[in-house]
């Protein structure tokens, strides 16, 4: 199979060479068998004559090699691409109206699939991302809906849930990081010793944390993400056993992370151990969580969601019998999910990001109606032509790989102009913030997205050429001759048929507009309900203070009174400055 | 010229196989081969020739290569290949089995039966 392959690229790549030595070939043919038949006392010019009979029409037998090595199908498909090409281009408003058409519908859907493949689709970058889970306390009818988990969750629940490998928790921060003088407010990550191995991957460079670094005492240790390893420390592989000073304390280096180590959607440059006091992990703190530390677990091989929820709870049901609170916290309806951490990370964003994509596949269908009405109106103008074809001899195959051959090379084309706007439609995200989005960081314009467009435009050029074809095919000849000719009107179906398209592509387009503009409404709705105060003319703004500079209220108290002051001494600056935690805005350990 | 047979279906490749086993030749050499080693018996229509000549060097069955012709002339060779020199002695044995079923089947007398 591989060799026939061989050969007929061979002959494809050598196209004119091939074709002269079958001409040579044949031609020495026909002049050795003219020799042999001079030799035996013919005339020469009877002879010459009887050779080429013998042989047959030269076309013919040429023809016949070229099928034997399969290349026939290619000439005709180049030929019926040119004629096609030939045709696109003799009515240039018709194409470009389809090309357009084609490129927006391509292009907006390229966009809005490269989001749901980076957000929804693409596994997580870790290995057996399906493992991993994530669980949280819930206390649905305290009105608190997601509450993270507590230390003292974790300290109980490591080692004592067979259908976890391994579990760990975490928590995210911002920490002023640097030498004073080159300060820089980085985002931070706290986590387990266990983080790393539940996730299945650690550092690149040195190790990880241990359970004995994580008393307040023994935390001056520090992971390094790669992006802050290249920028801080230009890369240097000796970097273990070097300090950084985070919040004004110096730690030491135990580790780099690879570069491809990026944990959901936290750009955190620095790692921390989770460090906690004793006093932290009693149980009287189990409901203390806060949703400031967060739990992640992976799965034992076979094990499945729901063994790990019932041991979780059947946990639970045990460990509550002697809490004092025991009763308020059944009333609040305690319980601790375990939900799949891909899909909880991206629960918020998911119906958005659906309700999109039917947006975009409804404007794609809208798309594909106006260009089969397109075609239908120029295979009507043709109907005549290809009647007088097939009368002619053109074999019903033919009509319809013609047809196939046209759409397709237009769809194609529109594709790849697809992917133009599809590109430019990536940038556009980019420079609306869609790093905002859970694992937007990742949306990229790459190969794969490529090809799926072009494997949609191919499968569209089908989907129009059988639609056309069937329009062409589906009346008798005699009648397209009649009805066809000149001065006589088109056939009572086909203007049914072309107007019932017009109906549906509008109804199409009401569906889209009445979804957009339901969607604007509610967004002005959300945008119109009052917070409770004049948002107008306030501006926000985030200070933190290290502590090792900071220590006590006093010094902090007088940082804030200089800074009102200074504030208040600003041209434009209300007399009423005041600092205070925002409404409604993160809540900050 | 003596009698000359119709060719059976399927036939033309086996014989060509054949002629070119024996030595390399050029496409008219294998239709003046065949004639000869089948004492002038068998004409292959010259129409199909070539394209069987095609197919069978696209199937790796035999080899071509430019060379000179007893008149000095550039003419085409075919060689045949490994994969060539298989099917041919398939083929044969084929034929063999086939040939022989049909000639004792053929000379069945009524007493046999």
């Amino acid at each position: 199979m591989f060799k026939r392959w061989r050969s007929l690229f061979r002959v494809l790549t050598r196209r004119r060479d091939f074709e002269d030595s079958m001409t040579e070939e044949l031609r020495f043919h026909i002049e050795q068998y003219t020799d042999e038949l001079v030799s035996s006392g013919m005339s020469p010019e009877k002879a010459a004559r009887l050779a080429r009979m013998e042989l047959g029409s030269l076309t013919n037998v040429k023809g016949d090699c070229r099928e034997a090595l399969g290349i026939h199908l290619l000439d005709e498909v180049r030929r019926q691409l040119s004629y096609a090409a030939r045709l696109l281009r003799k009515s240039p408003a018709f194409t470009v109206t389809a090309l357009l058409t084609l490129a927006v519908c391509f292009g907006a859907n390229l966009t809005i699939f490269a989001v749901i493949d980076s957000v929804l689709l693409r596994p997580l970058p870790f290995p057996e991302p399906s493992r991993l889970v994530t669980i949280f306390n819930t206390y649905p009818k305290a009105g608190v809906d997601r509450d993270g988990s507590s230390l003292t969750n974790y300290y109980e629940r490591r080692g004592h849930i067979p259908a976890f490998t391994s579990l760990a928790i975490y928590g995210y921060g911002t920490e002023i990081v640097g030498e004073p003088g080159s300060t820089e407010r980085l985002q931070t990550m706290r986590i387990s010793p266990d983080f790393f191995s539940t996730l299945g991957l650690g550092p690149a460079i040195g190790r990880t944390f241990t359970d004995e670094e994580t008393t307040s005492e023994t935390d001056h240790v520090v992971i390094l993400s790669d992006t802050f390893w290249r920028q801080r420390f230009n890369a240097d592989p000796n970097v273990i056993g070097r300090l950084v000073r985070v919040n004004s304390v110096p730690r030491t280096v135990i580790g780099v992370l690879p570069p491809t180590f990026r944990f959901l959607s936290s750009d955190a440059r620095v790692f921390l151990p989770l460090a906690s006091r004793p006093e932290d992990r009693l149980p009287s703190r189990r409901h203390a969580g806060g949703n400031v530390i967060q739990m992640i677990a992976r799965l034992e091989p076979g094990a499945t969601l729901a063994q790990a929820q019932s041991q979780i709870d059947a946990q639970n049901a045990a460990l509550e019998v002697d809490d004092p609170q025991a009763k308020m916290i059944a009333d609040a309806g305690f319980r601790s999910l375990v939900v799949p951490l891909h899909a909880d990370h991206v629960a918020a964003i998911r119906p958005t990001l659906l309700l999109l994509e039917a947006g975009v596949l409804v404007l794609l269908l809208i798309g594909t109606v106006n260009l089969v009405n397109l075609l239908l109106i120029r295979a009507g103008g043709r109907v005549k032509e290809l009647a007088v074809r097939q009368a002619l001899g053109a074999s019903q195959g033919y009509v319809v790989s013609e047809t196939l051959v046209e759409t397709t090379l237009l769809t194609l084309v529109g594709g790849l102009l697809g992917l133009g706007v599809g590109a430019g439609g990536i940038r556009l995200l980019d420079a609306l913030g869609y790093d905002r989005l859970p694992l937007g960081g990742r949306i990229a314009f790459d190969m794969r997205l490529a090809l799926v467009v072009l494997v949609a435009a191919l499968v569209m050029g089908v989907v129009l050429a059988a639609a056309i074809a069937w329009f062409n095919l589906r009346r008798h000849l005699c009648n397209a001759l009649h009805s066809e000719s000149r001065g006589g009107t088109s056939g009572r179906t086909a203007q049914i048929l072309r107007q019932g398209f017009v109906v549906s592509q509008i109804a199409l387009a009401f569906i889209l507009l009445a979804g957009a503009g339901l969607l604007g409404l509610s967004l002005q709705r959300v945008m119109a309900v009052s917070p409770g105060f004049q948002s107008d003319h306030i501006l926000t703004g985030q200070i933190l203070l290290p502590w090792a500079d900071y220590p006590d209220g006093t010094a902090r108290l007088k940082f804030v009174e200089s800074l009102m002051d200074k504030i208040g001494q600003l041209p434009g600056a209300g007399r009423n400055s005041s600092l205070c935690p925002i409404p409604a805005g993160p809540l900050q350990i | 010229m003596g009698k000359t047979a119709e060719l059976l279906p399927g036939t033309l490749d086996m014989l060509i196989l054949k002629a070119v086993s024996l030595k390399p030749l050029h496409g008219y050499g294998v239709m003046v081969r065949i004639r000869q080693i089948s004492g002038d018996a068998l004409e292959i229509p010259q129409g199909s020739l070539y394209p069987a000549l095609y197919r069978l060097e696209h199937h790796d069955l035999i080899a071509a290569e430019w060379g000179q012709s007893e008149n000095n002339r550039r003419a085409k060779y075919y060689t045949l290949t490994a994969a060539g020199r298989r099917r041919l002695r398939d083929e044969t044995d084929g034929w063999n089995r086939l040939a022989t079923a049909i000639a004792a089947a053929l000379n069945t007398t009524s007493e046999e039966v």
